[in-house]
């Protein structure tokens, strides 16, 4: 089988740029020329739209979004880390001073024709009039072609620092409702420093979060292609804006919604807005099971199911979220996540250092120490790790470049990563802000006496001192300094820096909690991935972002108010059932996500149903899953279901996809056997005591489910006694198919 | 996410929908109609199903000492061992591979393979998904993307057969990035971790305890099929749930499956047959790989162990490395051309890199990844060929290079996958299959 892209490659004149290779040849050039004929008319790398291209273009305002424009500094051509064909520009045009020399300079200038501009290797090649290995970007006739025209016989002005000094982006318009299968174009404004005043709508980029709910063309027309609400982001010269998009669903849905809190009030009226009907309220049964899941990682025993169904009281869902945010299970469950996201494992800090930093990560969990706090003591760290804890985030991570990406990572939900080598692709985040984070942590000291010392007791301890450490240099030499502001000169800025992210006009850290938060109770973040707050990439419900963040700062960043709060709404307690007035993309909270429990929550649920306790390797014996220190606790079953080796502080880094070696363990494991056949199991138990079979059937189904079984579920487990002798064995058999269902292993 | 056409799209800049629509559109006399045409075109065997064996000398074969001697190179170099003749004219391979050495004819060696990745976890990364990779001390990645091997992919694009996992691994450890990668677990190989050359041998999880057996196992899945009212009421609704169901359907199509158990089942064999791919975890492995392809799984990777010679690596070579290795190496390709399966086969013996041609203070050799030597045979391959070539003290490839994702892009062209797919990672970047290598022409019949 050939790929269209080799058909007519010749595959002697291939160049190679490090491992990557691309074709030169026909292909490349039909592929493009492919793309030219399915252009828009308004499209200027192909055609021209009227007469206002300047005499003189300048590099940075004009020339610059024309090479953006026709793809020349995308990351897959000379804005690729190596270049390509010995052309280097930057990604996307964020460094017009190094792409006038790559133009201009570089191979000795081979790429202007002084004596004849216009006969330039840079249109020839652009314009497909020669070989090009990236093929014909631009028609001849184009106003892109016509800029750089212009450009080459105007003496080619170079950038000026002025060029984009108080550039502004608008859009209009800012907001798109669109039924779906209809079009409406954006037009996008750029303001410079000096009030001039452009329409740049040909100029930007255009791309759609969510091609199936809308798809956006290059020129700007966004086309609906289903019911929902996605964005697109516009990016133009380094700057970027965004327009949210809904579709909504067809018809006005009328419903009645009793609203218990602010929570309820901002996500009915976007119900309302989109379209969409809410699931009814969540039974009992399922309520329970759910916030016992959510709040302690733990399923509820089958007395306290049996209890709470019997309780008549009105506000026994409220009574039951405060008793369980005071259970010690809610410590080990919420150490757990916050063990991951700040990567507690004692690859990098030894067993002593493990203990103490994950001591102090339990204590903060069980005193509900506001977050703002937990934030400061880590970043501010400093002494010997055996005595105090947070000083073990300067040895999860030592570079500071890595403390860069994950403060801004877990405080603020920013991912930094891209711009480590080159300015934000959609962000106005640059290298300097990037390296100006990075040099917060260079005036710093370390002693480390490495795994081995901090096992037996060597110092791990760090502390400021008052100039930069040679060895604590960013690769890129800077001063501290936060994004866009000046410079600090405090002996230890981090102090300054823990300021600036906990302070309350801080748009990312009330945020980025709020939202986290959100996502562990709902199953899905207002933003996702919850870690990548941008403005490109903005939230489901704006508004519903906003009002938990005011409510997590206004509360003193209190983890368990938030908790609360959300535990309390209607919208938490919703049933799963997804009919088709439901918001079927999800985002809108309309009905319950259903999700896979966590591989630590789901060997703990076993066990307890099973009455199996779990024996681990090193762990006082009743140890559970989600009470481990760290991930080298052995556990084939915690490693099959995907518990996270804490290498990076990626929420993704959990995995709940399902996989065959997962169904394989459930299905036909001898452990699973085992803990369904145990002496000492609960079946056994209540065999070996007499339960008859309607009891016995209550008592799985309440400890599995938190429900008692349905008539039919009687039926079928009276049937299986029939079929099976001895009684036992029938009995095991139930037991094993009830901890095989779907319904067991997700939570709803 | 983000579809980032216009910065992250290749260098052709069209989307393949871009493509798409403009199906009819002439250029140059090509068309849609006759690109798919000449697909067509390819000769039969092209679009029959290819399986994969991958024989894995983790660690790092030493490349000096086996396929590419150099017995002309000081001493220091050239090592102990001395080169005898093959059935390929002009090539010399070790002396203790004779059993390989008359089937060179059958094997096209490539030599122009290199990459930058010094350590096994990075180099395995390179050499098991094309991509480079940059772990810590761990094994673990750093901040960059964990690629999908292979075996991943294969199991992605083409899928179960005949109720058999598309993507099986013989392996007693551990082998890094060896799995789905940003795929996500879904596409990880069935994993066999017990010695098949054990007299009890049976496959984890897969293999019926005997406490259960297989009447109660069948019993119980009719048991399950009562109680899976909720599961039926969401599983059109809810995609995850959906996933796994399928997943559990698998698990018990392959636990119940008469095929499957006979696959796993080695004493099928006939005793000259297990002794001919000699009694050991290697010959054992790769024998039960030649089983599971028949029976459907797609591509197996047969681990085999201990080739990080950095010391004794002639003692260790010669026993008990390269008999197994040759051993099991000529015993699949006798049995598989025997089977009529070499045209539906490929054979692969590769490990992560070569060793330094240099022999160090310890009678061993260390890592090299600039220069290597594999070997592939079977569907679709230019059998007898030598590509590539390294200077007199194999330090260097001498003329043209191929880069891992060419290496990468050929096992793509011959398992019929088309790597210029794009996938999504879990942040919403769009990464093609092989970010632009090109097949090693010379490889392919």
């Amino acid at each position: 089988m050939r790929r269209p892209g080799s058909i007519l490659t010749d595959r002697n004149a291939s160049t190679y740029v490090h491992a990557i290779v691309f074709p030169m040849g026909l292909a490349s050039l039909i592929l493009s020329l492919v793309l030219a004929g399915s252009g828009e008319a308004n499209d200027p790398a192909f055609h021209r739209i009227n007469d206002t291209t300047p005499a003189s273009p300048s590099f940075g305002r004009d020339i610059v979004p024309a090479l953006t424009k026709a793809g020349c500094n995308s990351g897959a051509c000379h804005g690729s880390f190596q270049g390509r064909g010995g052309l280097q520009l930057s990604l996307l045009g964020f460094d017009a001073p190094a792409d006038m020399d790559a133009l201009t300079k570089a191979s000795r200038g081979r790429r202007i024709n002084t004596s004849s501009p216009a006969d330039s290797l840079l249109l020839l090649k652009a314009t497909g009039a020669i070989g090009h290995g990236g093929g014909r970007r631009i028609s001849e006739d184009s106003e892109v072609a016509e800029l750089l025209r212009r450009w080459l016989t105007s003496g080619r002005a170079a950038p000026t620092p002025e060029d984009l000094v108080g550039l502004r982006l608008s859009v209009e318009p800012k907001l798109l409702r669109l039924q779906s299968e209809s079009q409406q174009s954006l037009r996008v404004m750029a303001t410079f420093g000096n009030g001039e005043s452009r329409d740049v709508t040909g100029w930007a980029l255009f791309d759609t979060r969510e091609e199936r709910i809308a798809e956006v063309t290059r020129t700007g027309t966004v086309t609906a292609r289903m019911a929902g609400r996605t964005a697109v982001s516009i990016r133009y010269l380094g700057q970027v804006a965004t327009v949210d998009v809904l579709v909504p669903y067809s018809g006005d849905q009328k419903f009645d919604f009793a609203e218990a809190n602010f929570i309820d009030e901002i996500v009915a009226a976007e119900w309302r807005t989109m379209g969409v009907r809410p699931a009814p309220l969540a039974d009992d049964a399922t309520f329970l099971r759910r916030v016992y899941l959510d709040l302690i990682g733990t399923l509820p025993s089958a007395d306290e199911a049996r209890v709470f169904l019997a309780d008549t009281a009105a506000d026994k869902r409220s009574t039951v979220v405060d008793q369980l945010l005071r259970r010690p299970e809610y410590v080990d469950y919420w150490s757990l996540r916050w063990g991951d996201l700040l990567r507690a494992h004692r690859r990098y800090l030894g067993d002593k250092g493990l203990a103490s930093y994950s001591g102090w990560i339990r204590q903060s969990v069980r005193d509900n120490k506001p977050i703002d706090e937990m934030t400061r003591e880590l970043l501010t760290a400093q002494g010997n790790l055996f005595t105090n804890g947070p000083v073990g985030y300067y040895f999860v991570d030592e570079k500071v470049e890595d403390l860069a990406e994950t403060t801004a990572q877990v405080f603020l939900g920013v991912r930094l990563q891209c711009t480590r080598c080159h300015h934000h692709p959609n962000e106005v985040w640059s290298q300097d802000d990037y390296y100006g984070l990075a040099a917060f942590f260079s005036r710093l000291e370390t002693k480390d006496s490495g795994l081995r010392g901090a096992r037996f007791g060597g110092p791990k301890s760090i502390r400021p001192v008052a100039a930069m450490n040679p060895q604590r240099k960013p690769q890129v030499a800077a001063e501290p300094r936060l994004f866009g502001a000046t410079t600090v000169t405090e002996v230890d800025p981090r102090q300054h820096l823990a300021d600036w992210i906990t302070d309350r006009g801080n748009p990312f850290f009330a945020k980025n909690f709020a939202n986290r938060y959100w996502a562990a109770l709902l199953g899905r973040g207002l933003v996702e991935p919850v870690d990548d707050l941008r403005d490109t990439n903005p939230a489901s419900m704006p508004a519903m972002l906003d009002a938990l963040a005011k409510e997590f700062t206004d509360h003193d960043c209190d983890a368990q108010h938030l908790l609360r709060t959300i535990c309390h709404s209607r919208v938490y307690q919703l049933d799963y059932e997804l009919s088709p007035d439901r918001d079927q993309d999800g985002q809108l909270c309309t009905h319950r996500r259903l999700r896979r429990l966590p591989a630590e929550v789901l060997l703990d649920a076993v066990n307890q149903v099973t009455q199996t306790p779990e024996v681990f390797p090193g762990q006082p014996p009743g140890t559970r899953a989600i009470a481990l220190p760290d991930p080298t606790v052995a556990s084939a079953f915690l490693t099959t279901f995907g518990r996270p080796q804490r290498s990076n502080p990626c929420d993704c880094a959990r995995s709940s996809s399902p996989d065959l070696a997962q169904a394989l363990h459930l299905v036909n494991s001898p452990a699973m056997h085992n803990k369904v056949t145990a002496t000492e199991g609960r079946l056994s138990i209540l065999l070996a005591n007499g339960a008859n079979d309607r009891d016995i059937a209550d008592e799985l189904y309440l400890a599995a489910f938190a429900r008692y079984p349905t008539d039919q579920e009687r039926a079928d487990i009276d049937q299986t006694l029939q079929e099976v002798n001895p009684r036992a064995e029938a009995w095991q058999d139930v037991l094993w198919a009830l901890l095989n269902t779907a319904e067991f292993e997700f939570q709803h | 996410m983000f579809q980032l056409n216009d910065w992250s799209g290749n260098c052709e800049g069209a989307s393949r929908r871009a493509f798409l629509q403009v199906g009819s559109l002439g250029l140059f006399g090509l068309t849609l109609p006759r690109v798919l045409q000449a697909e067509a075109e390819l000769p039969a065997l092209a679009r029959r199903d290819v399986n994969f064996i991958l024989l894995w000398t983790a660690g790092g074969l030493s490349n000096i000492d086996t396929l590419d001697m150099k017995p002309d190179a000081p001493v220091e170099y050239r090592g102990e061992f001395q080169p005898i003749a093959t059935n390929v004219p002009g090539l010399s391979i070790c002396e203790h591979l004779p059993l390989m050495s008359q089937r060179m004819d059958r094997v096209c060696q490539v030599r122009s393979i290199v990459h930058q990745g010094s350590q096994h976890a990075e180099a395995t990364h390179w050499m098991l998904t094309g991509y480079p990779q940059v772990p810590d001390v761990n094994a673990a990645p750093v901040g960059s993307l964990v690629y999908p091997c292979f075996g991943s992919v294969v199991a992605r694009e083409l899928g179960w057969k005949n109720g058999m996992p598309p993507y099986v691994m013989c392996s007693g450890s551990d082998i890094a990035y060896s799995g789905g990668g940003y795929l996500g677990s879904s596409y990880n190989a069935l994993s066999i971790r017990r010695d098949p050359n054990d007299a009890s041998f049976s496959v984890d999880d897969v293999s019926i305890p005997e406490a259960i057996g297989s009447a109660r196992t069948e019993r119980r899945r009719r048991i399950l099929d009562r109680f899976d009212a909720w599961q039926r009421q969401v599983d059109r609704s809810s995609g995850a749930v959906f996933d796994r169901n399928e997943f559990y359907r698998q698990a018990y199509d392959l636990v119940t499956s008469t095929a499957a158990k006979e696959a796993f089942d080695l004493n099928e064999e006939s005793a000259a047959t297990r002794d001919r791919y000699g009694r050991c975890r290697e010959g054992q492995s790769t024998l039960l790989a030649r089983r599971l392809v028949e029976a459907g799984v797609r591509f197996v990777t047969v681990v085999l162990d201990g080739y990080d010679t950095h010391d004794k690596n002639f003692t260790r070579l010669k026993s008990p490395l390269l008999p197994a290795l040759d051993r099991a190496w000529s015993a699949l390709l006798d049995d598989l051309s025997e089977r009529g399966l070499m045209e539906k086969t490929v054979v692969l013996c590769a490990g992560e890199f070569g060793r330094t041609p240099k022999v160090n203070g310890a009678a061993g050799r260390d890592h090299w990844p600039f220069a290597n030597a594999i070997g592939f045979s079977g569907a679709g391959i230019r059998m007898g060929e030598i590509v590539g070539r390294t200077d007199s003290k194999c330090e260097r490839v001498v003329g043209r290079e191929h880069s891992t994702l060419d290496y990468a892009a050929t096992i793509f062209r011959l398992m019929r996958i088309d790597d210029s797919k794009e996938y999504t990672t879990n942040d919403g970047r769009p990464v093609q299959i092989n970010g632009g290598g090109r097949p090693i022409e010379d490889v392919l019949a």
